[in-house]
């Protein structure tokens, strides 16, 4: 919504107060200011009359023109064609200087001199709103050759956000009425004047039917053929109105002066209809769906009629939602709340046609009643927080056209204007209050509450995710973010879980967000291809999660991935680190999420058939880690990588129990064993956990090559007992292990 | 007798030798002592005096050059072991989203102000997302929010409110809340990404009791928490769901409120949306005699303005480039 200081001035005495003072009141009283813009004609640009104008002699498009500009008659060459016909026009004198750091000399244009030109209103700064050169009439002011240009078309625009509640504000009118409680400055009194016909609008409007239910309606018919002017012209294109031809341009102007509902059709017939609760209005130009659509096409014929209507903004609202119909900005304005002071609307409109006027008017208007509200002032001062005294109060009502009637010292009663659809309760009353008196002014205040404790699960489970995280970034990771949408095709494709089809999405924004993720795995490997093309060597990535299953239910989950080296380039490693392997992502992930323990997996999407592994951690799976399958990691255009997904639910938080520190030395032995590639080492370690040797601290695998068919593997185990443990003791115990080992077809090297 | 030669000694081998020559079994000091048996009785004593003086300062000079060598020794071999310190740039990786950072800050700041902290699905139905907020079906204030929905009517929500309503209808006044997490509209452009990240707040408590002052004094803490030393600015403004509401400014951090292209010019930057209440809004979790504040902020703003981010998008792409600037 954007707003002219001059057309503002139509409606509210701003002298002396600067455009500054205005945006900072707009601002205040809560209708936010977007952007500012002043237009300011440069000097030495000034009004000219073309008193002459011929021909150039060697030049088929140029004409050499003699312009009075007060002082002097100028000899000026214009290349526009529409000079011809020009009375009044823009001189820019020789010396002035135009936008962009132009400066007007005395030329010599094909043998002939010119002394300035005759411009354009882009030429001057102005918007770019009509072909040729810009002819000046006297509908900004009484035009004087030789006087500054700037007199008539300086201006300044204060572009607002008007908020969806306030549709009263929607029109240069409204942000007067606004500025007159905000700055405490009366509005002018509007003087309309038009020239009236004898001859009634009853004669020459027939109103077919008249069926209307739920919108006011005020006809005039005016006669002759409507036209615009410039400052029609400059002050659309200043608050960037479009239109539709030139009588549309008088219309739009006059909507957006007095936020007023206008329609134009020819003389002729027009009925009234309500369907379904839709009252439309049809002429014989086409038909207006009040306050919805306006689909009237104006014809040749040189009268017209304008009507000037209003409808209930939520009444709009939900017939507009029920029957969803198509809507223009009609509807914008009518739902949001228009100007229901039709007469208002109307009167304007005349004034600016300049046409005579039919007498009388078709009225279907009817009252809408009016909205009472009885305020509780003390309830008003603690909406606020704040003692304000109700003298104010009724200061500030008044100012916003309330109507105002103290009923005893704790309450009053207020009529709420017309044109406020927005005001239904005390809390809506308590925010006028408050914007006028200025949110500045209060203080604020501590609020006192009981203390309670308030830490839950969330809480306990963000700072668990938290601690992974951090853990997560001390191994090197990177932290990525993504949305929760994927690509079904590509889900698909590679054999991901899916939304179901009927529980998926209806307006996805890109085919390639055209769903919710059941994985946080593609997206890191986009970004995976990403950081590689922009020259890292090293990318470790982390994700934490929402994810949906088919039937779209949502839960959390945490992935890693890993690809390039292993290390940074250094002197240790002549900068060539090695590449990351299995036992990289294994030894990262345990870090970050505890010991695990790995099993093979059936199958992954995205694995390697022969390097996928489930994680075990408490007994139970609660996730994946792998190498990508080489195909896939074709596809995305990246090597070797290494991912782990686990599902963050399955994780626990527990509170680790102390046991006592046993002081008695440990003592490691080796064992090398012959083993068929075909066992796993998750065999030989149940084998041996099953012999449940309380002695038996710990054990893993140190060493393993091949032996062609075998492998060669050293368990190192480390054994501590309740007190120093003799020789024999010990080679008890690892006797008793290799026996085991050999009843299972495991023998020593 | 002369014990200079143990002070020329230079290496300790050479001191051994010399302390054999004198000390050892057949050192010449122990030979002296020998000798003294053959001593007249009245000189005796005072020979064996003088011999053990000398064999006392022998075996300190000796001892002293001992510890001087050895330490020379120590000395040499650590400069050997002599490493160009400087050579070692570590070169680290690994850092936290700035999202999840200044996720972390702001919940941090509420919590330890007796805020909880509570979540919500994403998909959400039209009621908790926009009904119970004061918005109803035919509500203008809908085109705010272009909404991402499904075929069975579900809806991704645009806002974290949903939280404050399912929390509203789960507990009992008093409420002192915030619910921090993603929320999804149908925008994709230089500024704006589908999903994005919102904390909002809610206090409700007896009726007469929570005002707009209250409401000032908690944002103005924060912001002040955050951003550090900025004025605050109240504007009043309009959101369906609170009555009277604002939008809160700071001055521009960046040019200290002389206006720059950040600001627009204006010195002042938007940084949250707040207000009391909507009594709608508390009809319809069923909640009466009740008063309260709410407001909410945008998270990727924060951290943008916090960490001097211009570009939103890359924030979503694992991009090492901008996160290795948090390491």
């Amino acid at each position: 919504m954007i707003v002219t200081r001059r057309w503002l001035e139509e409606f509210i005495n701003l002298e002396n107060i600067s455009t500054q003072e205005i945006i900072n009141t707009l601002n205040r009283i809560g209708q936010e200011v977007e952007g500012y813009k002043k237009y300011e004609i440069p000097e030495n640009v000034v009004i000219g009359k073309v008193i002459e104008c011929e021909k150039h002699p060697n030049a088929d498009k140029l004409n050499v023109c003699k312009v009075d500009v007060g002082e002097e008659i100028l000899q000026i060459v214009c290349g526009a064609s529409n000079v011809v016909n020009a009375e009044y026009v823009v001189v820019s004198k020789v010396g002035a200087v135009l936008p962009g750091n132009f400066k007007i000399k005395k030329a010599k244009l094909r043998g002939v001199e010119s002394h300035g030109m005759i411009c354009a209103a882009r030429e001057i700064g102005l918007p770019d709103f009509h072909e040729g050169i810009m002819i000046m009439d006297d509908s900004l002011g009484e035009l004087k050759t030789g006087e500054y240009a700037g007199k008539y078309l300086n201006d300044e625009i204060i572009e607002l956000g008007v908020t969806a509640n306030r549709g009263d504000c929607f029109s240069i009118y409204g942000i007067a009425r606004e500025l007159s409680a905000g700055l405490n400055v009366d509005m002018k009194k509007p003087e309309f004047s038009y020239e009236e016909l004898q001859e009634g609008i009853g004669r020459l409007v027939n109103v077919e039917k008249n069926e209307v239910k739920h919108s006011s309606h005020l006809l005039k018919a005016i006669n002759g053929h409507l036209k615009s002017n410039l400052k029609i012209d400059l002050r659309l294109a200043l608050c960037e109105i479009d239109y539709k031809n030139e009588q549309d341009k008088v219309v739009k102007y006059c909507i957006h002066a007095t936020g007023v509902l206008l329609v134009l059709s020819n003389i002729g017939e027009v009925s009234f209809v309500s369907e379904k609760g839709i009252d439309k209005y049809i002429t014989q130009n086409g038909e207006y769906i009040v306050g919805v659509k306006n689909s009237i096409e104006l014809n040749e014929n040189d009268s017209y009629i304008i009507n000037a209507n209003y409808i209930d903004p939520e009444y709009v609202s939900e017939i507009v939602f029920i029957n969803a119909l198509k809507t223009d900005e009609y509807f914008f304005r009518a739902s949001r709340g228009s100007e229901p002071n039709l007469n208002f609307g109307i009167n304007y409109f005349l004034n600016e046609a300049k046409l005579p006027v039919y007498s009388g008017s078709i009225d279907l208007s009817t009252e809408t009643p009016s909205r009472y509200i009885n305020l509780d002032i003390a309830a008003i001062k603690n909406i606020i927080g704040a003692e304000i005294n109700d003298k104010e109060v009724v200061e500030i009502l008044k100012k916003l056209g309330f109507e105002v009637e103290v009923l005893n010292e704790e309450n009053m009663k207020i009529k709420v204007p017309s044109f406020r659809s927005d005001i239904k309760n005390i809390q809506d009353v308590a925010e006028e209050i408050l914007r006028i008196y200025g949110i500045d002014k209060i203080d604020s205040k501590p609020l006192n509450f009981e203390e309670t404790n308030r830490i839950n699960e969330i809480m306990e489970f963000q700072e668990f995710l938290n601690r992974l995280k951090y853990k997560a970034v001390s191994q090197g990771f990177y932290e990525a973010l993504h949305f929760i949408f994927d690509d079904k095709e590509r889900l698909q494709k590679y054999g991901f879980e899916v939304v179901d089809e009927h529980l998926d999405l209806i307006n996805p924004i890109v085919k390639e967000l055209d769903t919710l993720r059941s994985t946080l795995l593609l997206q890191l490997l986009e970004d995976i291809a990403r950081n590689k093309a922009n020259g890292y060597k090293r990318v470790y990535l982390f994700t934490a999660g929402s994810v949906y299953n088919k039937n779209r239910e949502e839960s959390q989950k945490i992935a890693f991935v890993i690809n390039g080296f292993e290390d940074y380039e250094n002197p240790e490693n002549h900068g060539k680190p090695k590449n990351v392997d299995f036992k990289t992502i294994v030894d990262k992930l345990s870090q970050i999420i505890g010991e695990f323990t790995l099993v093979e997996n059936d199958f992954h999407p995205i694995a390697h058939p022969y390097q996928n592994a489930k994680i075990i951690q408490n007994g139970k799976s609660i996730g994946v880690v792998a190498k990508l399958h080489p195909k896939i990691a074709k596809d995305f255009d990246i090597d070797d990588t290494y991912f782990a997904e686990i599902e963050l639910d399955k994780l626990q938080n527990v509170t680790k129990q102390a046991s006592e520190i046993n002081k008695f030395p440990k003592v490691t032995r080796d064992l090398s064993l012959v083993v068929d590639k075909n066992i796993p080492y998750k065999d030989i370690y149940e084998y041996i956990i099953s012999l449940k040797i309380c002695e038996l601290k710990d054990f893993y695998p140190i060493d393993i090559y091949d032996l062609g068919e075998n492998n060669s593997l050293t368990v190192r185990f480390v054994i501590q007992g309740e007190k120093t443990l003799t020789d024999s003791e010990i080679n008890a115990i690892m006797e008793k292990i290799l026996n085991q080992l050999e009843s299972k077809g495991i023998k020593l090297r | 007798m002369d014990l200079s030669e143990i002070s020329k000694v230079l290496n300790l081998e050479e001191l051994e030798k010399i302390r054999v020559k004198l000390l050892g079994k057949n050192g010449i000091i122990t030979q002296q002592f020998k000798e003294l048996k053959n001593i007249a009785p009245e000189k005796k004593k005072e020979v064996a005096k003088e011999l053990n003086e000398l064999k006392e300062k022998a075996i300190n000079l000796i001892a002293e050059k001992k510890k001087e060598l050895e330490e020379k020794l120590l000395e040499e071999q650590l400069k050997k072991e002599r490493i160009d310190v400087t050579q070692f740039v570590p070169k680290t990786t690994g850092a936290i989203h700035p999202i999840t950072e200044t996720m972390n800050k702001i919940i941090d700041f509420f919590t330890k102000m007796n805020f909880s902290v509570e979540t919500g699905p994403l998909v959400e139905d039209d009621f908790h997302n926009f009904e119970a907020l004061n918005l109803p079906k035919y509500h203008p204030a809908r085109d705010m929010q272009d909404t991402f929905y499904f075929k069975d009517g579900s809806l991704l929500r645009t806002h974290t409110s949903p939280v404050q309503i399912r929390t509203m209808q789960k507990q009992k006044p008093p409420i002192r809340m915030i619910s921090p997490g993603a929320v999804f509209r149908r925008d994709y452009d230089l500024t704006h990404t589908p999903m994005f990240h919102q904390v909002e707040g809610l206090v409700v408590d007896e009726a007469g009791k929570v005002s707009f002052a209250n409401l000032k004094f908690i944002l103005e803490s924060f912001l002040i928490h955050i951003f550090g030393d900025v004025k605050v600015r109240f504007r009043p403004s309009f959101f369906p769901f609170t009555e009277p509401s604002a939008e809160v400014d700071i001055s521009c951090i960046f040019c200290e409120g002389k206006g720059c292209r950040v600001c627009s010019q204006t010195g002042w930057l938007e940084v949250l949306g707040c207000g009391v209440v909507d009594p709608n809004v508390f009809k319809a979790v069923g909640y009466e005699n009740v008063s309260g504040y709410a407001f909410g902020l945008g998270v990727e703003r924060f951290a943008m303005l916090l960490h001097r981010i211009n570009d939103l998008r890359s924030m979503y792409e694992g991009d090492i480039r901008l996160m290795e600037q948090f390491k």
